[in-house]
């Protein structure tokens, strides 16, 4: 609980942040709402005036009358017209403002944090909730902030007017105000678990949607559906449970309104006819109190939606303070130090399951080590680690003689080109996707890295060759066309350390052999870290790491390792075994699998 | 945009979107009728009290009582319609987001690689939670202002004609003005959502390739890229607030000019005995009410004009064709040709292709993703039964497209495809696919436990049976690791497993589904040296006496298939067993 409040609280200093920044647009707006407020005081009071002026049968000063009203026009339309539009805009800006901060921390925020929300979530906080924030700035923030402004010219108008009068009228208001808000607590309650309860079953609908092809494949069609409207109808359930809670406030303050304004006429009447009370004064007064008890109960209809907004801002608010990773300020290395090391590394990306237990190893300047082992070894893990996506629990790991965490991140990303096992590209188009490698790249540099990653050749003959666009998740492009587009971005990064993750398993066997040699010219003269699937490449390694449940079993060159390797002359049979020596055994092929 | 024909034909198509809404129609109409007769009666009771009051009459102020009682019960029942109304609501709300997912469910293949994901999400999710709003208050806003108006102008009529109908003269001039000041609110209110569509579309990109991001300093540009949208966005919403500032102060113009000239022209004729005082102040009163309406119309126009652009982003969904539509016309086509080739020269090839008619046959097959560029162009393929038949060749070549067709995700432009001896056509794709089990590239993995991911294979199939299929997929000893075992939740899209766990977990679910025909889209690729031997030995377990179709990148698939076809831009270039060799040298 009081870590909520900690982010309540947080939520409002942001807020006030960004308020202050438009805080000329908003004062604007509030002095124009505060003059609507007074044009409608004034209105009030030329209309007793007349009303006892034609009584009394003595109306004078008919000329000063329309003097008035033609102010009132002007400056009532002025008024009206610009607290709509400055606060209309001032909302908008400041939301531009909030989304644009957000969207470019999801990129600084930490690996763990993004692995725990699910995508969906983030975005249902970034469009949903923002849309529910910026629905309450535009309607409500300024009439929050105007009413009471409008309150107090009706309450000052109307005390001076009859007294009495006006604490029967507004005694149902009074006594009715309290119940309202003690509902609201529960309604934002109520709210706040509502909306968590939707982003996930957009959650749910953004994975059925990705797996269409999964999900139509196996007739999964009447299933799913069925469970989206049992979700669904939890969903409504709630919703209406929260609607209680709102309609029993709404229902107070419509009797209130409702009881106030007939005490106030019978009272009024009966003072008139005591003569306590002249009737323009009660034309008057019964013309300004139902504003005031409609701005009463809008106050509290505001406050609904401003619980509403401000549960939507904490969950927009909670995607600000997300945890940014953490960096250094060393931004470069020690030449002479080992390019990588990894010093009693123990990892685990839940609590209690170690993916990685004392690993340690070193790859000096220039060389290359495969990583082998089983899968869900870790050996992935240890990319990710080097990349600082994540924090080693225990142990340290050294990048060109800088523990990692001293390490300036962008400067140590800037020296690394990592090949993913899952090649991502924006929508966007590929010769922009492999310029991401080098901002500022030229065309020509572009098409060089294209060459030198076997990716040229496909990327010419696509309709606009360079300018195709990539599409969503590449989904144009094949497996193998999209690893060659990664691999080019990655060369044209031109970092000293390389690090592959099986980069070449979604090629075919013509295509692997190409890009096999593109990563070896890349490889030269660079450290590379590959984890290693294919013969040839762990072949080629100055040594071999073998993996085994999350340490280092045993190191060593290949010959070294066959001979007195306890793991790896197993694994070395699987690789044969299972036809991956396709370099030496090509002839066996032909014959092979009668 | 034409504001006639968004009223006429426009207008009934916004209805269909609402189904069993009747009793909050009914609602909706009845709760303005409440508030302005409970209105109507207060400024009865007005008229009467000042009337009494300037009579000094407390026998007349003493009737006016039972008025004041009326009022209160007419409040009472509006709150029951009140709360029957927000029920009616949510349950319409219901029905929309079954009927729209339904619908996205019967949609072709074609339309989910065609639109971005968040497009779709967008329109399921966003817009139908808007159209709420729309259900909530802005049918209220436009309902609530002519209800309202059109009683209190009516009342003004029958207090005094004299001045009703001044009232009324001004209203519509202040009416007609205001629709001409809204009239570009559609599309502008359409342009800001589309804006905000690229803006979540942007902002998916950025979240899905966020480790990209931060890997290659030049890939920010994509979140400069959602900066301009989003500033894009804003300008345009902006721009419209400006229009609506417009019509509110014209709005205000017109509702304070009514006010002032009825008073002064009441006044005057009360002074000149032609009506009385009571009824003034409840015209004036009333008169607030038709301020009310007058205020209202223009900015209820528009909300009717937001609610119709939100529909029709749902309509863009629930309008695409889903498959059953097109089916029958197109079947009878197709069986007709293939009668009348039947009776042709082409007779007897005909009759010997069918006569090998189990597993799969594809023949003459031509397919384009866009109309266009031809991604298989004449293929014949024939799988026999309880063989295994491999699908190799250069990446792009058109494999994996011969898998998605054998599944039906798309049309062939020419030729045909059939599966067990029937043809592929929309109208048996259900009972295909329930013959096929499918292993796709991408190990696709739904966010539930790993038990249920599984089951999906085969939804009656047992916990034992799950078990076992994970076994045979050798998935059981990584499964029995996890503190949860088999009820570990996969994270998003399986991102928590390994590419091998996954794959192996996909694999499980071929198992399970214990098909007739089984469909393998490089499905070991992503799989260590280890893992893939077991994975391998697990296929060949499932493998027989099915018909298997591999889309092959292996030399140790390959050499085991019965039958290979080389594909090479969209044909087939070589086939038989052994005709890869070359392919596998380097």
């Amino acid at each position: 609980m009081r870590q909520k409040d900690g982010v309540s609280q947080k939520a409002r200093i942001w807020i006030m942040r960004y308020v202050g920044k438009y805080a000329k647009l908003i004062l604007l707006a509030l002095s124009a709402g505060a003059l609507c407020a007074g044009c409608g005081v004034l209105g009030a009071a030329l209309l007793r005036r007349v009303i006892d002026g034609l009584a009394a049968e003595r109306l004078t000063g008919i000329g000063s009358i329309f003097f008035w009203c033609g102010g009132l026009l002007v400056t009532g339309a002025g008024a009206a017209w610009m607290t709509r539009y400055a606060s209309g805009s001032a909302a908008t800006r400041i939301l531009q403002e909030v989304k644009d901060d957000a969207a470019a921390h999801i990129s600084t925020m930490t690996a763990e944090y993004m692995a725990k929300k699910h995508s969906g979530d983030i975005l249902s906080r970034l469009t949903d909730d923002v849309n529910r924030v910026s629905s309450f700035v535009q309607d409500d923030l300024i009439s929050i902030i105007t009413n009471p402004f409008l309150l107090v010219f009706y309450f000052t108008y109307l005390l001076y007017l009859n007294g009495s009068l006006f604490v029967v009228s507004i005694l149902p208001v009074i006594l009715c105000l309290p119940l309202g808000a003690f509902l609201t607590t529960k309604f934002k309650a109520g709210s706040k678990a509502y909306m968590q309860y939707s982003a996930d079953i957009i959650s749910a609908s953004a994975d059925m949607i990705g797996g269409m092809e999964v999900v139509k494949s196996y007739c999964l069609e009447d299933t799913l559906l069925e469970d989206y409207g049992a979700s669904v109808e939890k969903m409504t359930r709630m919703a209406i449970c929260n609607d209680k809670n709102q309609y029993k406030g709404r229902a107070f303050f419509i009797l209130s309104g409702t009881l106030s304004s007939i005490l106030c006429l019978v009272t009024g009447g009966w003072f008139c006819l005591q003569g306590r009370l002249t009737i323009g004064s009660l034309v008057a007064f019964f013309s300004l109190l139902p504003k005031m008890v409609e701005v009463m109960n809008d106050m509290a209809g505001r406050i609904f939606n401003s619980k509403v907004a401000l549960a939507a801002a904490e969950r927009i608010f909670e995607i600000l303070y997300a945890p940014s990773e953490q960096t250094g300020d060393i931004e470069s290395g020690r030449m002479e130090a080992p390019a990588i090391e990894f010093r009693d590394v123990s990892f685990s990306y839940e609590e209690g399951t170690f993916v990685l237990t004392n690993t340690s190893f070193r790859v000096l300047r220039g060389e290359t080590v495969a990583v082998v082992g089983a899968s869900g070894g870790g050996k992935s893990t240890l990319l990710r680690l080097l990349c600082g996506f994540y924090r080693p629990q225990q142990g340290s790991i050294l990048v060109e003689g800088i523990p990692l965490a001293d390490w300036n991140l962008e400067a140590l990303r800037s020296r690394i080109s990592y090949v993913s096992q899952h090649a991502y590209l924006f929508p966007v188009s590929v010769g922009e996707n492999i310029a991401m490698g080098k901002p500022g790249a030229d065309k020509e540099e572009i098409r060089m890295a294209a060459e030198a990653a076997n990716a040229s050749g496909f990327i010419e003959k696509l309709p606009d060759g360079y300018e195709t666009p990539a599409g969503e998740r590449g989904s144009r492009l094949s497996g193998g066309q999209i690893q060659r587009i990664s691999i080019a971005r990655a060369i044209l990064k031109d970092a000293p350390i390389l690090l592959l993750d099986e980069a070449t398993s979604a090629l075919d066997v013509q295509a692997e052999a190409d890009v096999q040699k593109a990563l070896d010219r890349l490889a030269e003269g660079r450290t590379t870290l590959v984890v290693a699937h294919r013969l040839s490449t762990i072949k080629n390694a100055d040594y071999i790491v073998v993996m085994e449940h999350g340490s280092v079993a045993e190191i060593g060159t290949h010959k070294e390792l066959m001979k007195h390797g306890r793991v790896y002359p197993k694994l070395y049979s699987q690789y044969t075994g299972s036809g991956m020596e396709y370099a030496d055994e090509s002839g066996k092929n032909n014959n092979g699998g009668a | 945009m034409n504001q006639e024909k968004i009223t006429m034909a426009g207008l009934e198509k916004y209805l269909s979107l609402f189904e069993k809404a009747g009793v909050y129609w009914v609602c909706l109409l009845l709760i303005p009728i409440m508030e302005v007769l409970v209105s109507a009666m207060n400024a009865l009771l007005y008229q009467r009290i000042i009337n009494a009051v300037a009579a000094s009459d407390s026998t007349l102020f003493r009737s006016a009582l039972w008025l004041a009682g009326s009022v209160l019960t007419v409040n009472l029942a509006r709150c029951i319609v009140i709360y029957t109304y927000m029920y009616q609501i949510r349950q319409i709300m219901k029905r929309l987001r079954l009927r729209v997912m339904t619908h996205l469910f019967r949609l072709p293949m074609s339309y989910f690689e065609g639109h971005h994901t968040a497009d779709s999400i967008q329109k399921l999710c966003f817009h139908v939670e808007d159209i709420k709003t729309s259900l909530a208050s802005r049918h209220q806003s436009v309902i609530k202002p002519v209800i309202t108006g059109s009683v209190a102008i009516g009342m003004i009529l029958w207090l005094d004609v004299r001045l009703g109908f001044m009232v009324l003269v001004l209203s519509l001039v202040s009416v007609k003005i205001d629709m001409f000041l809204s009239k570009p609110l559609r599309g502008m209110a359409l342009r800001v959502q589309k804006l905000l569509t690229v803006c979540t579309e942007r902002l998916t990109d950025i979240l899905a390739g966020s480790a990209v991001i931060k890997m290659f300093a030049g890939a920010r540009v994509m979140t400069e890229k959602y900066a301009a949208a989003n500033a894009e966005a804003a300008d345009a919403s902006v721009k419209r607030f400006r229009r609506m500032s417009d019509v509110q102060a014209v709005e205000w113009v017109f509702g304070f000019l009514c006010n002032i000239v009825i008073l002064i022209i009441g006044v005057f004729m009360s002074f000149a005995g032609m009506v009385d005082f009571g009824t003034v102040v409840a015209i004036l009163s009333l008169q607030g009410m038709v301020s009310y309406f007058l205020g209202n119309i223009g900015s209820g126009w528009g909300c009717l004009i937001d609610s119709f652009v939100l529909a029709d982003r749902v309509y863009e969904i629930l309008e695409q064709p889903v498959l059953e539509e097109q089916t029958l016309r197109e079947q009878t086509l197709r069986e007709q040709t293939l009668r009348e080739r039947d009776g042709s020269g082409a007779a007897k090839e005909e009759a010997a292709f069918l006569s090998q008619k189990d597993g799969i046959q594809i023949r003459e097959a031509v397919f384009s993703y866009d109309g266009c560029e031809k991604v298989i162009d004449g293929i014949n393929i024939a799988a026999e039964r309880g063989k295994m038949t491999a699908l190799a060749g250069a990446s792009g070549g058109g494999k994996s497209t011969i898998v998605k067709l054998v599944l039906g995700f798309y049309r062939l432009n020419s030729g045909t495809v059939s599966v067990l001896g029937r043809p592929v056509s929309d109208d048996t794709l259900k009972e295909l696919r329930s013959n096929i089990a499918y292993v796709p590239q991408d190990a696709y993995l739904f966010h539930t436990s790993i038990k249920e991911n599984i089951r999906y294979g085969r939804l009656c199939a047992s916990d034992e049976e799950v078990v076992e299929a994970a076994k045979r997929a050798y998935a059981h000893d990584f499964i029995m690791s996890f503190p949860s075992g088999y009820d570990t939740m996969v994270g998003e899209r399986g991102e928590s497993l390994s590419g091998g766990q996954r794959q192996r977990i996909a694999l499980a679910r071929a198992f399970v589904r214990n098909a007739p025909i089984l469909l393998l889209d490089e499905a070991t690729s992503a799989l260590d040296a280890e893992s893939e031997q077991l994975v391998q030995k697990g296929i060949e377990a499932l493998m027989g006496g099915r018909t298997t179709l591999v889309v092959a990148h292996r030399p140790s698939t390959i050499e085991k298939a019965d039958k290979i076809y080389v594909l090479e831009n969209g044909k087939v270039c070589e086939k038989g067993r052994g005709a890869v060799s070359h392919m596998t040298q380097p």
